[in-house]
């Protein structure tokens, strides 16, 4: 069996990211497999006796960090080229299988080159950071105009203080570190086609889906006589990307008869970390829907089945193209068809297969795909063509193997 | 038509969309005071901030600017914006409301500050009034700017320590129209009180910095003596520049005729740092016999260099190459060696950085450049260069294989693929009668609507963006030679010594990179000065080679 070392920028007990839990749910389950792993998750620097690693049950802790945001480095070479790179030597992976570079630089990809010369290197891209610099949301700044393409120029009017030359600067030395890379996951074909678009060699490109735990589906929710599949959810955090502030408006929107049925619960935190004018707007949507919205706040993975089962719909509604988001596939897999936004990853991954699309961005869009999707025969149709991936598993285990 | 009109936007220091200009900047007893006019359909209103965004309080006066109008076709509204505030101009913007929401916003820099503003004061002694404001000592020159209320009957000027003659007795001077000087003193003097004066230092010549010099005339009615309110000696030479050309006025005929005056003090001021020091570090192995040698001047802009290692670590083809970086900018000498450090842990490609003593300016950074280098071929490149794949190299450099070719330069494009070099021709400015400059053809065009193929070709004149030559053939013509200050025409200056010199030079236009211009030269404050220096340079390359330019002009013509 290979001996794979997995490179995660946060561990999931600390950070439950998409990226985190995706790498995570990998590493269990090649262990599992037989695979010899070494998971290890960046976090703070600050560690006992100033020591680069730490260790967290069968697990290695990276304390490192990373200071340029615009070419995504560091200045931090020690921790990266000395310190990971002699345990990388002295674990001698076959397979290094790194989920995210943020927090550590962009130079990861060359030490790890440099300590493992032979090494098969895979790097799973879970977002757009390198393309865009605007959190890789590839969503203008101010105007929130979606964008398909990075043009310098473009990205020069996100963030006049860097030059047209400089993103373009920019884009060729990430891909030049790229260079380093063997083979790339994408967990969606959309995100593949952006990363293939803006420079990855598509015979590098691998897209399988991220994996999950063991999943049991839930039955569809026992209805009242008479009662339709009212009750939407929302999972994630609440930002502007998200599109919350869309489907408090389609709910606003709907006519009376709909209303009085509708219930939504709001599974999501971090209101309070946004700015005063979108918790403002948020908050005054929230005030006019109180008769039909609940805002229930965090929740630990333990609590999703639980969730899911008091729900008919999981709605999806981002204004930002999204890649493969947890929430779709956990959704699949417990029995819950969606309702998206026809864009992107979430286009990829419901239309036609889990359930509806809306117009992104249109609340009215929205509201007349929830006024279809509450009827009982809709929801029956989409519920009963729900299937897990059960091949993803498999089909990272023969690329690991092919490798 | 319209790539000359954009040139000239270029080099009269304008952009196309700028809706408003700043005259002068000047400061105050408690803060600063912004003058200049604004077209009142693009712009609505103005304010001065500071970096943060926060708006200064302040006092706006509205001025008549019939002058705008009549020139532009456009209604202009001219102002007087006065702050009071303790940061200094470069904490500050102008902010411009444009009428379309957008806000505008034009850092303040020293650049505009007017030495001559502020009310005028006579330090005359004798028969008449005036005033030397300034003195800058360059080498062997003493210039001095003042006015005088003399109706231009001062002829000779000898200039005293306080005990005697510091200067040679030949000295040329200037008259021009000083409007502040009118205001006080009436219309009648208004073409003729402005005077520039250069002279030559004698041999002997000593100074105390804390005695004045005097400059003592003789006229009809008396001897006068003036003194000279402020003496600059042994400033970073930008700054001696500034000051220097701050009234002379290259769009008057008369001064570009006279531009000696400025033109000598100013090329004594670059020309006597070429022995600066020099300290080289190499990192990485290095070959001991490297079949080319990279010459990159680093100015301002250092992060470049982690680009282009980047680029030639990946594409490979640099492994046996000298790469020499010339830290032309003593301020960023640190940093440039903390990146070296860390891209040579990150990189095998070998490279050197060479930290100058002081900015001595593109042409003299490469010279110094190329004496280090250890190959018999040269690559020049600037650090805002990154070549768009491999092949380039082998294309370039091939031609210096044969005796007769002298330089080989390359196509150049923006990051958007549009054309920044496809090779240089001369061309004549309406404004700047009589003198040629240099065109870059095309620019901005998409490639393929370029009309010259893909392919080698001669090409008399190339950017030194990059170029490939011979290290003797370079050396044996003396380098770039020095009297260009800042980096202008230095690069069609050796075109054309290797023209001379029986050589013929060519563009690879199937050798391409990206040149982000502009890129690694916008730190210099760009400014009236600026554009002044641009004028000197282009006369003493016309004075030089006028005959040969029109040769090359006439036969692309007839092409």
């Amino acid at each position: 069996m290979k001996k794979v070392l997995f490179i995660s920028h946060g561990h999931p007990d600390m950070s439950k990211g998409g990226a985190e839990v995706a790498s995570w749910n990998l590493y269990q389950q090649l262990k599992d497999e037989g695979f010899d792993c070494l998971y290890i998750a960046r976090t703070e620097p600050g560690s006992h006796g100033g020591s680069t690693f730490s260790v967290r049950g069968e697990e290695l802790l990276f304390h490192t960090s990373m200071d340029d945001w615009f070419t995504l480095g560091t200045s931090q070479l020690k921790p990266l080229f000395d310190d990971l790179g002699q345990l990388v030597k002295k674990y001698a992976p076959d397979i290094i299988h790194i989920h995210h570079y943020a927090h550590m630089g962009f130079e990861i990809f060359c030490a790890l080159r440099q300590a493992a010369p032979t090494a098969k290197i895979v790097f799973t891209i879970h977002e757009f950071m390198a393309i865009c610099m605007h959190n890789g949301q590839m969503v203008k700044k101010g105007s929130l105009k979606l964008c398909k393409k990075a043009l310098p120029s473009d990205c020069h009017q996100c963030f006049p203080q860097h030059s047209p030359g400089d993103f373009f600067l920019r884009q060729q030395y990430l891909l030049d570190q790229l260079n380093y890379v063997d083979c790339f996951v994408s967990p969606s074909h959309f995100l593949a086609q952006r990363y293939i678009e803006w420079g990855i060699p598509a015979s590098k490109m691998h897209v399988i889906e991220n994996v999950l735990p063991e999943t049991k589906s839930i039955p569809p929710r026992t209805l009242a006589p008479g009662e339709k599949r009212t009750k939407l959810a929302f999972f994630g955090q609440i930002n502007p990307y998200k599109g919350l502030n869309i489907l408090l408006s389609a709910l606003n929107s709907l006519p009376e008869a709909v209303r009085s049925q509708i219930s939504l619960d709001i599974h999501g935190a971090n209101l309070d970390k946004q700015e005063v004018s979108f918790q403002k707007s948020i908050q005054a949507q929230l005030d006019r829907l109180s008769d039909c919205v609940t805002l229930r706040g965090a929740y630990e993975a333990e609590q999703l089945p639980g969730l899911l089962a008091d729900c008919d719909w999981v709605v999806i509604p981002s204004i930002w193209w999204e890649n493969s988001p947890v929430v779709i596939q956990e959704a699949i897999a417990h029995g819950r068809p969606l309702i998206g936004s026809n864009i992107g990853g979430m286009k990829e991954k419901i239309e036609n297969i889990a359930g509806l699309t809306f117009e992104a961005r249109s609340p009215s869009s929205l509201a007349s795909t929830i006024c279809n999707a509450i009827e009982t025969d809709v929801f029956d149709e989409w519920q009963a063509k729900l299937s897990a991936n059960e091949t993803a598993f498999q089909e990272h285990v023969a690329l690991l193997n092919a490798l | 038509m319209k790539k000359l009109k954009s040139l000239l936007r270029q080099l009269i220091g304008r952009s196309k969309q700028q809706s408003l200009t700043i005259d002068i900047v000047t400061p105050t007893i408690d803060g600063q005071c912004v003058i200049g006019w604004y077209f009142t359909s693009e712009v609505s209103s103005l304010a001065i901030a500071d970096k943060e965004g926060i708006e200064i309080p302040g006092k706006q006066i509205d001025i008549e600017r019939q002058d705008v109008e009549a020139s532009t076709g456009q209604s202009a509204k001219g102002f007087q914006l006065t702050v009071k505030t303790n940061k200094s101009l470069s904490e500050l913007n102008l902010l411009a409301k444009q009428t379309n929401g957008q806000i505008y916003t034009i850092p303040l820099t020293s650049a505009l500050v007017d030495e001559h503003l502020g009310p005028i004061h006579s330090t005359a002694t004798g028969s008449i009034a005036g005033c030397f404001e300034l003195g800058v000592i360059t080498g062997k020159y003493l210039f001095l700017a003042g006015w005088l209320i003399d109706d231009r009957q001062a002829t000779e000027f000898v200039i005293s320590n306080g005990r005697t003659n510091i200067v040679k007795t030949k000295n040329q001077f200037l008259r021009f129209r000083r409007a502040d000087v009118a205001e006080p003193f009436g219309r009648n003097y208004v073409d003729s009180a402005g005077i520039l004066l250069l002279c030559e230092l004698s041999d002997d010549a000593t100074f105390d910095s804390e005695k004045p010099l005097f400059v003592n005339i003789s006229l009809k009615d008396g001897d006068t003596s003036v003194k000279v309110d402020q003496i600059y000696c042994d400033e970073p030479p930008m700054q001696s520049a500034r000051r220097i050309l701050n009234s002379w006025n290259p769009l008057n005929p008369h001064h570009i005729q006279n531009s000696d005056i400025v033109a000598k003090p100013l090329q004594s001021l670059y020309a006597r740092q070429r022995n600066v020091s020099t300290q080289r570090y190499d990192f990485g192995v290095a070959t001991d016999n490297p079949e080319v040698s990279f010459v990159i001047p680093l100015y301002g802009r250092f992060d470049f260099m982690q680009y282009q290692i980047s680029h030639f670590e990946r594409a490979g083809y640099a492994q046996n190459c000298e790469i020499i970086y010339v830290v032309d900018d003593p301020k960023i000498a640190a940093k440039t060696l903390r990146l070296a450090q860390k891209l040579s842990r990150m990189f095998k490609q070998s490279f050197s950085v060479l930290v100058l003593g002081e900015n001595v300016g593109f042409g003299p950074a490469n010279n110094i450049g190329v004496r280090h280098a250890k190959a018999d071929k040269l690559i020049l490149m600037n650090s805002d260069v990154l070549p768009s794949s491999a092949d380039w190299f082998e294309r370039m450099l091939t031609p210096l294989n044969d005796e007769t070719t002298g330089i080989v330069g390359a196509r150049l494009l923006f990051e958007d693929r549009a054309i920044q070099h496809d090779g240089m021709a001369p061309m004549t400015i309406s404004e700047y009668p009589g003198l040629l400059f240099n065109d870059h053809p095309y620019k901005g065009w998409p490639e393929k609507l370029s009309p010259h193929a893909s392919t080698l070709s001669e090409c008399a004149l190339v950017t030194a963006a990059c170029w490939a030559v011979k290290k003797a053939d370079f050396i044996s013509l003396g380098g770039f030679d020095p009297i260009y200050v800042l980096g202008d025409f230095e690069d069609s200056d050796l075109c054309l010594k290797m023209l001379k010199n029986g050589k013929k030079n060519y563009i690879c236009r199937d050798a391409v990179l990206f040149h982000l211009e502009r890129q690694s030269q916008n730190l210099v404050d760009e400014g009236k000065w600026k554009h002044s220096v641009t004028i000197i340079n282009a006369i003493t390359y016309n004075k030089r080679w006028k005959a040969e330019l029109e040769k090359i002009r006439e036969s692309e013509e007839v092409a």
